[in-house]
């Protein structure tokens, strides 16, 4: 069955409806790992991905591209950020992303959607826009490349235990994120203390398993 | 109200072709003269958006363009809206008009979904992945796997007190509700009851007024730290908004006048003798001897009014138990 979809021309239209179910379960229930599909399609919506922009010899989370690309299009803008730093117009990686959703590059404060290329903004964060009260809906939402994440415990140093509440969850839930700087933590959490105000996050791992932050959930660094 | 000509045409024009092919499943795919979930992907795209938005924003009022479909508005275009951008090839669905799956607009969308869809169909509410439903929440607990759509005719429940839309989306966010509580006591007051009683208004989260639709009173309890996620979609509004799973919905009351259902103690299903579901009143009429339904029963029973369960699907399962 699988099979015959991948070779469908139907097959991005399933690609896209599955992965909105996990983003979506995934805002839901935040800290719940949902594993993404693999968007790989012959005919190619992902050949020829843009490799990482700051790191050499490294490739971009294409389950974090391709779940960026499933919500895109002309209808919104987008930034992408690497190292620390928005990338321009001219970057290899914000062509490939206009030229696939019809999507365009605007200011950071002016965006829906963001990219960040690793687990850390450097400070970015707080360039986006949080919404405002009449259009709290406005506000942008930002997916990081994270290295791993994990539901069961952790330890050593490029871990971080993070305890997760709000709505979506029973009482409370552990995270462990690699990957991620304990400062974004710090960042996220002042970009959330004006609720309705504030950014929705997905954390998305090297092995596609994502992770939603919606800006209601409370997060604590163990 | 009468079934919409559209829709007729549309649900005619869909189902005749598969009758009569009789090549293999794939190839009636490919001949599909829709899109999956008939509406386009940019439509679906937008729907997303704000889906995911209204699920970050608990119970409040996201506006979304609303696309025309061969459903006329106050059909459940809102809810159908939902569902077409929700829905996976691998879904299985059921859809309710005030929790009976029979009844002529839950059969019209369920086969407009189905047909344009390919999914697989249910009654049983365990079964679903997906229930879309007008007025009723199933009686049967949902689960973390499932998501419940509703299709809302009115979105905004400041609307019994503030009839323009402009100053009652100020007054959301401002969370300035004191204009509700205001009309909900003195109706208190006035009739010893409060005058909304199918649409009940709740807070979520402690933030946001919020319309449970015209679902009955008794439904409400079921969306406090529900195991499931709510969708809510107001077509003719152009209004989507969300109850996640956990997540705290409390109805309006008042310390001397708490919420309380309709349900009246003694009341039983007559079909399945529940004393523990949402009953809805039914008119028997009388018959005569020879078997024939007549008003005036002349030597047969007399006509009543009887209670069965709204939940056709749940009465149903409990009947064959029993
Ligand atoms: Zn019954």
């Amino acid at each position: 069955m699988q099979i015959v979809w991948l070779q469908s021309p139907q097959t991005k239209i399933y690609y896209n409806a599955s992965t909105f179910r996990h983003l979506l379960d995934s805002l839901a229930r935040p800290g719940k790992l949902n594993q993404l599909e693999y968007p790989e399609i012959p005919g190619g919506w992902l050949d020829e991905a843009p490799t990482h922009p700051t790191r050499e010899n490294a490739t971009l989370n294409p389950y974090a591209l391709g779940a960026f690309l499933s919500l895109i299009d002309g209808e919104v803008s987008f930034a992408i950020a690497s190292g620390g730093t928005w990338l321009q117009q001219e970057s290899a990686a914000v062509r490939w992303l206009s030229l696939r959703s019809g999507a365009s590059l605007k200011s950071p404060s002016a965006v829906a959607f963001a990219f960040f290329c690793e687990g850390r903004s450097g400070g970015l964060l707080k360039e986006l826009s949080q919404g405002t009260l009449l259009e709290p809906e406005s506000s942008a939402t930002a997916f990081y490349c994270v290295e791993q994440l994990s539901d069961t415990p952790k330890t050593g140093r490029d871990w971080l235990e993070l305890e997760l509440s709000g709505p979506g969850i029973l009482h409370s839930r552990r995270l462990y994120v690699a990957g991620m700087e304990r400062s974004e933590i710090v960042a996220i959490n002042a970009s959330r203390g004006n609720y309705p105000l504030g950014i929705d996050l997905y954390l998305i791992d090297t092995l596609g398993q994502c992770v939603g932050l919606p800006r209601t959930t409370k997060i604590l660094n163990r | 109200m009468k079934q919409p000509d559209s829709l007729k045409a549309l649900i005619t024009q869909l189902t005749a072709p598969s009758e009569e092919a009789t090549s293999s499943d794939r190839e009636q795919e490919e001949d599909t003269l829709y899109n999956f979930g008939f509406i386009d992907e940019d439509s679906k795209r937008e729907v997303r958006r704000k889906l995911l938005k209204a699920v970050a924003i608990p119970g409040h009022l996201v506006p979304f363009a609303s696309r025309d479909l061969p459903v006329a508005k106050g059909w459940g275009t809102g809810g159908l809206q939902i569902t077409l951008a929700l829905v996976k090839p691998d879904d299985t669905l059921k859809v309710i008009d005030q929790g009976d799956d029979d009844s002529v607009n839950a059969v019209n969308l369920r086969r407009f979904i189905q047909k344009t869809t390919n999914l697989q169909v249910t009654t049983d509410t365990l079964e679903a992945t997906i229930v879309q439903t007008r007025h009723r929440v199933p009686e049967e607990p949902l689960g973390e796997d499932q998501i419940l759509v509703l299709q809302v005719p009115m979105a905004d429940p400041l609307r019994w007190v503030e009839p323009s839309i402009e100053r009652s989306t100020e007054m959301h966010a401002e969370a300035d509700y004191a204009p509700i509580w205001v009309y909900m006591y003195e109706s208190v007051v006035r009739s010893g009851d409060v005058d909304i009683s199918s649409q009940y208004p709740v807070m979520v989260e402690e933030r946001y007024l919020m319309d449970t639709t015209p679902a009955p009173r008794y439904d409400v309890p079921a969306l406090h730290m529900s195991k499931t996620l709510y969708l809510y979609g107001a077509g003719r509004e152009k209004r989507i908004y969300a109850i996640p799973p956990y997540s705290r919905v409390a109805p309006l009351e008042f310390e001397d006048y708490p919420f309380k259902t309709e349900q009246k103690p003694g009341q039983a299903c007559e079909k399945c003798g529940s004393t523990a579901t949402y009953l809805t009143q039914h008119y028997i009429e009388a018959k005569s001897v020879d078997g024939t339904a007549s008003h005036s029963a002349t030597n047969g029973t007399e006509g009543y009014w009887a209670f069965f369960c709204s939940d056709t699907s749940y009465c149903n399962k409990r009947k064959k138990v029993i």
